[in-house]
């Protein structure tokens, strides 16, 4: 197999604990959501077990620690910071109290300080913000340029976490569920909103069995409306073609589908479309992971595509909590329940405001 | 790859390929005073009501696309560089919710990738989209990822856009603004793969070499308006630059 972009190590923290723990509790369909109120505002919310980590110093050296493999060459280094808000404590209009050390509110001020956190020394640093879809398309920048020879490795971090000023403004919205949502079930009335810090290494090298290849990924636009998704469905659908065209594969290739499920009327339905439109009646296993971890925004996306790329090495899919009876038109098969699967390939939606999709393909190699 | 079109917004004016320079009306303050029959020929509703930050790049964008004719590639690649991201729009929201109204169309402005929504809704753009917010030389980013873009045959068009957009005023002026304070400016290149028909396009190139250089140059606005200026003038120039991680040169031919 020639060259290929390669998941190397990762690590995260999100509502149900650390990465490993994250994987093993998702599979056994738990929630890491609490009851409200979250920021004065009577709505679920996904915290971190240990509120500490929402202090962006101390979780991206955290993250950092042993993060980059020793086989990987570090002599010219990618670091991007995917976030949609990242940290806003220092302007946060209803704040509460994290550490006594506030960060710059502006993601370029936290992206030129976090590889210092990190401590790793980049070649070059770039931010990405593509709303709820950062760091899927982070992963996307990463893959293209790593590609492209222009990088030895690159490091990717997400940083978002709930603040007063990303609660109130989704409840300004109407967007929040008072409990804990619900993806794609009949009774979904809304998203939760979770804290979450992730990152992930990647090189470009020839893959053994077993590494997991990033093998496509691709990003559009709705051209619909500022912060509801398109009726019908074509931006996602677009986005995933794409990846899977840039992956080379079809759309029989895939394993699972890792779905944004947001647990909004409109996201849900609007992705089931694009689901429908794009496997036709030969829908793989679907599952999202919005109910039990919150809706993570755009560190979310490159979380997601990481426990993707757990459940294909474990053959599983989780169930998705707070799924139970269908609530979408088209027949989306949406996981209730763990499951087995067999194809170790996976596609991963993301979308976000501003009619933001991206898509994602991973693969096993299986082969040399 | 060809520049289409071309646009800069800045202190002293407005440029585009299309309408050549004009500077500022003399009951205008400037860049935040910028209004819709300056940038777009047909009627946009709610280009008052835009964030500055939007409303820049979205009239970068609009004077860049003006030569392209209709109906423009829905498949054109949206990259936006803007290290100040929607800082001014957030302080905003922020003093929305202090003020005990947390306003929706606020919040939903919030985002360094919000001007690409305005531009992708109003010219039924649906193509790839990437926005750095910052980093090392996001110009730089955005115009390397449309010549992969082109490279790899993903997309035939791109307009790439850089905004820099921090309001010094009341709302946003504490304590937490950063020092680095620069002029509001935008800058947008239409580019494609493909030759157009018109004679008027330029050919660009861009060279880039791997260096340990590790200073970020600080000229990236200079540097793009003498890439426009040149090609509205259609004299060849050769830019070379410098930056954290790289050298390079932007030839610009006829």
């Amino acid at each position: 197999m020639n060259k290929a972009v390669i998941l190397e190590n990762q690590k995260a923290f999100c509502a149900l604990g650390p990465l490993d723990k994250t994987i093993t509790s998702l599979l056994e369909g738990r929630s890491g959501i609490v009851a409200g109120p979250a920021c004065g505002i009577p709505v679920a919310y996904a915290p971190f077990p240990d509120i500490s980590l929402r202090h962006l110093p101390a979780t991206a050296s955290a993250l950092g620690h042993d993060l980059i493999p020793s086989h990987v060459d570090t002599s010219r280094t990618l670091f991007i910071y995917a976030a949609a808000k990242g940290d806003l404590s220092a302007i946060d209009p209803i704040p509460p109290v994290v550490a006594e050390t506030r960060v710059s509110p502006i993601l370029d001020e936290q992206a030129a300080a976090i590889p210092h956190w990190m401590n790793i020394a980049p070649a070059f640093t770039m931010v990405i913000s593509c709303a709820c879809a950062s760091g899927a398309v982070a992963l996307d920048v990463a893959r293209d340029l790593l590609s492209r020879k222009q990088f030895s490795c690159a490091v990717i971090m997400g940083f978002d976490i709930i603040s007063g000023f990303v609660v109130s403004g989704f409840h300004a919205l109407n967007a929040l569920s008072p409990e804990a949502a619900r993806p794609f079930d009949s009774r979904r009335n809304g998203l939760t909103l979770g804290d979450c810090a992730a990152a992930a290494v990647l090189s470009c090298r020839k893959p053994r069995p077993g590494d997991m290849i990033i093998a496509g990924a691709a990003s559009s636009n709705d051209a619909n409306h500022r912060t509801g998704p398109s009726r019908t469905g074509e931006g996602l659908y677009r986005a995933a073609r794409d990846a899977l065209s840039d992956a080379a594969m079809e759309p029989s290739h895939i394993g699972t589908v890792k779905v944004h499920g947001t647990a909004t009327n409109y996201n849900d339905a609007m992705e089931a479309k694009a689901i429908c439109r794009l496997f036709g009646h030969d829908i793989p296993p679907c599952y999202g992971v919005k109910g039990a971890i919150g809706h993570t925004s755009g560190a979310g996306s490159l979380l997601e595509v990481i426990l993707a790329s757990h459940f294909i090495r474990r053959r599983r899919v989780p169930p998705t909590v707070g799924f139970e009876i269908r609530g979408v038109d088209e027949q989306v098969s949406i996981s209730a329940a763990s499951q087995c699967v067999t194809r170790t390939t996976a596609l991963c939606l993301s979308a976000g405001f501003g009619g933001m999709n991206a898509a994602v393909v991973l693969q096993e190699c299986d082969s040399e | 790859m060809y520049i289409s079109g071309c646009s800069a917004i800045h202190h002293t004016g407005i440029m585009s390929s299309a309408r050549g320079f004009k500077p500022w009306d003399s009951d205008q303050s400037g860049v935040s005073d910028i209004r819709r029959d300056q940038v777009l020929a047909t009627p946009h509703l709610s280009f008052g009501k835009l964030c500055l930050p939007d409303k820049l790049s979205f009239s970068a964008a609009a004077l860049a696309l003006e030569e392209s004719g209709k109906p423009i590639d829905e498949n054109t690649a949206i990259l936006l560089a803007s290290p100040f991201g929607s800082f001014s729009t957030d302080m905003r929201y922020r003093q929305s919710v202090l003020d005990g109204f947390p306003s929706p169309a606020l919040f939903s402005a919030t985002l360094p990738s919000s001007p690409v929504a305005e531009i992708a809704i109003h010219f039924g753009i649906k193509g790839p989209n990437r926005v750095y917010a910052g980093g090392n030389s996001p110009w730089l980013s955005a115009i390397d990822a449309a010549k992969s873009y082109f490279d790899k045959k993903t997309t035939g068009a791109a307009l790439v856009i850089c905004t820099w957009c921090i309001e010094n005023d009341s709302v946003t002026n504490e304590s937490i603004v950063p020092e680095r304070s620069i002029s509001p400016s935008s800058f947008a290149l239409h580019l494609t793969s493909q030759k157009p028909a018109r004679s008027t396009c330029a050919s660009l190139e861009l060279g880039l070499s791997h260096s340990n250089e590790t200073a970020e140059d600080g000229s990236a606005q200079e540097r793009l308006l003498e890439l426009i200026k040149a090609t509205i003038a259609r004299k060849p120039v050769r830019l070379p630059f410098c930056v954290k991680g790289f050298n390079g040169y932007f030839s610009v031919t006829f």
